[in-house]
């Protein structure tokens, strides 16, 4: 194995952290004061435990030791729960702090990070792994000074009673680390093992739950319960695996405590018989021996269990990392007007290129359909258009106007994109409508946009109207309606220019047809781009643009493309068959 | 999308407010073995672990009062490793115990969901049965281990307060009048936990839901240039959840004072009433020590105790879901009448058949009308005709609320579910596919071994072998949950050589093309066409190239039959028909259209 490898890997990771920790604005303040209350805190420890040693010892005087044992004692309760909460609040500052961190990052990252990221895995970025790793700092990195600083304490005063008592202390503490050390370590690997069992199982039983139907249709119950049968066994092995090793680490366990234990009292047997400790100092020596054991027994299992924040430590600082798109340098693009030109463009998501030195030009004014096979790089030329991705090489002209020229922000905002997936959020209808057109329409501009779209009926139907709720993701509505309210947005925006990616395709032939005559007549005069994916669609069409493998195969006005072009040609022949 | 964990979480604390019920307690454990002997032996185990805690006890007090003879040290460090290796055994008894349970309940509980009726489903929710299997069946097995730890535990808590009580009963009985103050105290903690707990579980949910939303929408945020929007709606929820954290921290504090306010004042009694005692020559010198100690003990036992009652109150809503759902309805596949041989052809004929997913919101009207045997059918309307739900009705997978479906001379509610599904083929819009691998997918619904040359058979009908080949483990790519790793297109593919594969009677196709490219979905419904020929199928279409294909045709509207019959009869009855051909571009015949 090389070991150096994995050396150099750490102290990347450990110079990242540190970057990442000087952006993300610790509360200083908030850390300084919770650490100026756990010294305290501290100090008043070693005074309760002394006066309640000489409790113990039978040492009764009401003022020189009940009442300062009682004042100790309620002062530890108070300063105790201040410590607490200070901590608390320091983790929640800095859960806050790191999180806007990390989505103001993660918001100016460009498309292709998303495409390279599960999405679900960058949520717990910004939810598990930011706690994480404030964990990390207040457990371990700020529980390092606290811990020391308490062990200092202890270890004078128990210097104080006999210095020689204090370095044959020194003796014990290594073996009591080592032993928390291990134990913490193999619970680790075990509770892994059963987070994954567990989470194997879920996801097993959501997939199954969430097709019933499917499993219904296929009549395949009895499979399905052998399947998610096999899943419960290696869950339940897991279990079982997990209950002996938690288990048999607690026999092991007292065992190293009660080892501990006599090493403790052996070493101030000694000084205790020959007089050097009197009984009061013998019961607070052994008070404060089993405190230090214990605070620094508790420090080592955070160290242990906490291996799993260095992932989220790389893998947060590594977002941290990436290069932000750039959206405000440039231009401002004004209106975009005139033909749409790309000249010679090359572009590619991977290593395949999908165009090549591609050359083609779209009217202006005019509503021009792109049609191929699946895989022909449609959808990818919108996505080029509205610039969401770099290209390669080559520039896209808008009449004149170079689109490099132009600030992205203000190049996409002038544009208006309807995607593939309809996207509504979780919110009202209107929340929805609104959501990024940048002003206020009435709510009669509002049922203008909706009638056109064939969706004002609907939205009169419901009984709070325009604020009637949206599930998440739009879930309550149909396809067909979340495209409806995905066009209206983007006609609602007024843009110079509007794409469109198979935003009709869930619609039913009536609502098509409606839609498309709204579109037309809105953007009239204005550029509209789509993407056709049948027949009925591809007549709102002025121009047409047959792309095959990335390339142009024909692009003219609608009739003669359909008359010359062998895609369009099959692709409406059941229409001739229709007529004849 | 939310995480199934979150989903499960929300249940979970859902569920938590329910009432205390004997009964469901009761009938949940009369469901399946319950290992008894391994909690008895736990339970006895513990029995003895008291005494053997109580001697440690004396020793740690020798200890402490500078009592440090040989035989003292090594008689602490036996009492030690006894006592606590005893614990290993009541644990690890208790939890083989509860591991047993929480399996075989599981497969228990799985079986009852795969067999309830689809309404069922609907009603009860994915994510709550999903919580059901994962969360709470734990939480249930859970209370036959707490039962038993709570008779432990009071056991443990007796005798404690006789060794103290012995000790000195004076200081005993002032202990005695502070346990109100006890209950007083877990009553406020509960509370505050409760409060802080759900609060913090919103705002974590809420977190969630907006990031899960926003992040899958990235192109949408990068097209519409939103992204100062993004990160404002962003800090808004982190806000939110940093607001929460703080009423948490501030909450806890409060909690943890309670709480050792509770110790404390235990604490301060003994040093004030203890000390006293001392100088009056009622209690030796160093008794504060051994009172102490004895008294430390009770309080961990007190605590234990009231904590198990907590978690047992906390189990309800779990019990009582799962409960409902054992006991609750299921369908029987196997019950009912045969259905008549594959291989003879019948007519599906629909009776007067109404039917809504919610009993007050009908989808279907009063439907009649047959679907001949043998020939490709169409059914056509808008969108929310109840096209979809009237394929989903003909499979038997939903019953209609009135009026009946016959297949020739069967009626579909009184035949075996399972047979009549099986004779059906789906192929919907949007299939999904199980994790697993692609030929797992395609072998899918075959009962039985499958040979491999039929697998590769029904992948090339279904026009997906060039890209199988063409994956890195070929017919053995995983092909990811639901299907994620494979596009859109590859999906579909799949699913129809799946349907393909079970060689179904009637063949109901739902839009299937929708997400092919034109080129691939008329190949492909070539090749079902000619598979298919002399079976029924049933086809939902948008596109009327599709349609005129088909040798009878079904017009909906609104959920109610508007025209059935063949291309010729509906150009001169249907207006929906005329209009569909007409928007998209077929000429209509002369007499029709005056």
């Amino acid at each position: 194995m090389d070991t150096s490898a994995l050396f150099r890997k750490r102290y990347g990771s450990f110079r990242r952290f540190f970057a990442m920790l000087a952006k993300a604005r610790l509360p200083y303040l908030w850390i300084v004061g919770y650490l100026v209350v756990s010294a305290i805190i501290a100090n008043v420890g070693v005074s309760t435990t002394e006066y309640s040693a000489a409790l113990f010892a039978g040492n009764v005087g009401l003022l020189t030791v009940v009442l300062p044992f009682l004042f100790f004692q309620v002062l530890s309760l108070f300063i105790g729960s201040l410590s607490q909460l200070l901590s608390n609040l320091c983790t929640a500052r800095i859960d806050r702090n790191l999180r806007r961190m990390v989505w103001r990052k993660v918001v100016h990252l460009p498309l292709r990070f998303f495409e390279a990221n599960n999405p679900k895995e960058l949520l717990s970025r910004i939810t598990t792994d930011v706690s994480d790793i404030s964990s990390l700092i207040m457990l371990v990195f700020l529980s390092a000074l606290t811990t020391a600083y308490s062990s200092w304490v202890i270890l004078e005063r128990i210097s104080s009673y006999d210095s020689d008592l204090m370095w044959s202390l020194f003796i014990v503490l290594p073996v009591n680390l080592l032993i928390t050390f291990v134990m913490g370590r193999m619970r680790f690997g075990v509770a892994d093992l059963i987070n994954k069992r567990n989470a194997e199982l879920t996801a097993s039983v959501s997939e199954r739950t969430n097709n019933m139907l499917l499993i219904k249709s296929m009549a395949t119950e009895d499979k399905e319960s052998a399947n998610v049968g096999e899943r419960m066994r290696a869950s339940y092995s897991a279990d079982v695996m997990n209950l002996w090793v938690t288990n048999l680490a607690l026999p092991a366990n007292a065992i190293a405590t009660a080892l501990q234990t006599v090493t403790i009292i052996l070493v101030g047997r000694g000084f205790y018989s020959s007089g050097a400790l009197d009984l009061t100092q013998w019961v607070a020596y052994y008070g404060f021996a089993t405190q230090l054991t214990n605070i620094l027994g508790a420090y080592c299992g955070y160290w242990s269990s906490f291996k799993g924040a260095q992932g989220a430590v790389d893998r947060v600082s590594q977002i941290m990392d990436e290069r932000e798109e750039n959206l405000r340098d440039g231009s401002d693009a004004g209106a975009l007007a005139g033909d749409i030109r790309l000249e010679n463009v090359t572009f590619s998501y991977g290593d395949t290129p999908i165009f090549e030195n591609l050359s083609l030009s779209i009217p202006a004014g005019r509503v021009t359909a792109v049609v191929g096979p699946s895989g022909s790089g449609k959808s990818t030329l919108l996505n080029v258009i509205d610039r969401l991705y770099p290209l390669h090489d080559g520039r896209i002209l808008f009449g004149d106007k170079d689109s490099a020229s132009c600030s992205l922000s203000s190049y996409r905002g002038a544009l208006g994109y309807v995607t593939q997936e309809s996207v509504l959020y979780k919110g009202t209808i209107r929340q929805n409508l609104l959501h990024g057109i940048g002003r206020c329409p009435t709510d009669e501009e509002l049922d203008d946009v909706c009638e056109m779209v064939g969706i004002l009926d609907f939205v009169r139907e419901q009984p709070r109207g325009y604020d009637a709720p949206v599930d998440e993701n739009g879930s309550s509505l149909s396809g067909g309606q979340r495209q409806r309210f995905s066009v209206a947005r983007a006609l609602l925006k007024h843009p110079d220019c509007l794409l469109l990616d198979e935003a009709t395709a869930a619609m039913d032939i009536n609502g098509k047809d409606c839609v498309w005559r709204s579109i037309r007549h809105v953007m009239e005069g204005r550029t509209v781009v789509y993407v056709a994916h049948d027949v009925q669609t591809l007549r709102n069409a002025d121009y047409v643009i047959v792309l095959e493998d990335g390339h142009v195969a024909a692009e003219g006005p609608r009739e003669s493309v359909l008359k010359t072009n062998a895609f369009c040609r099959q692709m409406m022949d059941a229409d001739e068959e229709g007529r004849s | 999308m939310r995480s199934p964990a979150d989903v499960v979480a929300q249940h979970a604390a859902e569920t938590r407010r329910q009432k205390f019920s004997f009964r469901s307690f009761l009938r949940f454990y009369t469901r399946f073995p319950i290992p008894w002997w391994l909690f008895l032996l736990s339970l006895l185990v513990s029995l003895v672990n008291t005494e053997v805690m109580l001697r440690t006890a004396e020793y740690l007090i020798q200890i402490n009062k500078g009592e440090l003879y040989n035989g003292v040290l090594i008689g602490y460090a036996l009492a030690t490793v006894l006592n606590a290796a005893l614990s290993m055994l009541v644990n690890v008894t208790n939890e083989y115990g509860v591991a047993k349970v929480t399996f075989r309940a599981r497969r228990l509980l799985w079986g009852k969901i795969l067999h309830l009726s689809m309404r069922e489903v609907e009603r009860r929710g994915p994510s709550a049965l999903i919580s059901g299997v994962v969360n709470d069946i734990k939480e249930a097995s859970a209370v036959v281990r707490i039962t038993f730890s709570v008779v432990a535990s009071l056991y443990s808590l007796v005798r404690c307060w006789v060794e103290m009580f012995r000790f000195n009963s004076t200081l005993s009985l002032y202990m005695l009048a502070l346990i109100p103050l006890a209950l007083v105290v877990f009553a406020i903690v509960g509370h505050l936990q409760y409060q802080m707990m759900r609060r913090r579980y919103e705002s974590l949910s809420s977190m969630t839901r907006f990031f899960s939303e926003h992040l899958s929408a990235a192109k949408h945020v990068k097209a519409q240039a939103i992204e100062d929007l993004e990160v404002e709606g962003g800090f808004d929820v982190i806000n939110e959840r940093y607001r929460a954290d703080v009423y948490y921290a501030c909450m806890f504090a409060l909690q943890t004072l309670t709480n050792s306010l509770y110790t404390t004042i235990g604490t301060v009694a003994i040093a004030i009433f203890g000390s006293d005692l001392i100088r009056r020559g009622q209690m030796p010198q160093t008794g504060i020590n051994d009172f102490s100690t004895y008294r430390s003990r009770v309080d961990q036992y007190t605590a234990e105790v009231l904590t198990q009652y907590q978690t047992l109150k906390g189990t309800q809503g779990a019990l009582q879901y799962v409960g409902a759902l054992i006991d609750g309805p299921v369908e029987d596949p196997d019950a009912g009448v045969d259905l008549p041989p594959a291989d003879v052809l019948e007519t599906l004929r629909l009776d007067s058949v109404s039917f809504g997913y919610i009993p007050q919101q009908p989808v279907l009207h009063d439907l009649s009308f047959s679907i001949p045997a043998g020939k490709v059918t169409a059914i056509i309307g808008d969108n929310g005709s109840g096209k979809s739900t009237l394929l989903k009705l003909l499979q038997g997978v939903y019953s209609p609320d009135s009026g009946r479906i016959w297949l020739g001379d069967v009626a579909e509610d009184e035949a075996k579910a399972s047979q009549l599904r099986r004779r059906f083929g789906v192929v919907l819009q949007n299939n999904p596919l199980f994790s697993g691998t692609v030929y797992d997918n395609i072998a899918y619904g075959v009962e039985g071994p499958v040979e491999r040359t039929r697998v590769e058979q029904a992948a090339r009908l279904a026009e997906a072998a060039d890209f199988i080949h063409e994956l890195p483990q070929g017919y053995d790519t995983e092909v990811g949950v639901a299907g994620s790793l494979l596009s859109g297109g590859q999906r579909q593919r799949v699913a129809i050589a799946r349907t393909l594969m079970t060689a179904p009677d009637f063949l109901l196709l739902d839009e299937a093309g929708a997400s092919l490219d034109y080129r691939t979905d008329r190949t492909i419904f070539r090749t079902i066409r000619e598979q298919f020929a002399g079976r029924t199928v049933v086809v939902v279409a948008h596109d009327m190239r599709t349609v005129l294909d088909a040798d009878f045709i079904v017009v909906l509207h609104h959920g109610a039959l508007e025209a059935s019959g063949t291309h010729d009869e509906l150009v001169r009855t249907s207006p929906t028909y005329r209009t569909y051909l007409e928007k998209q571009g077929y000429a209509l015949p002369e007499e029709a259209s005056l």
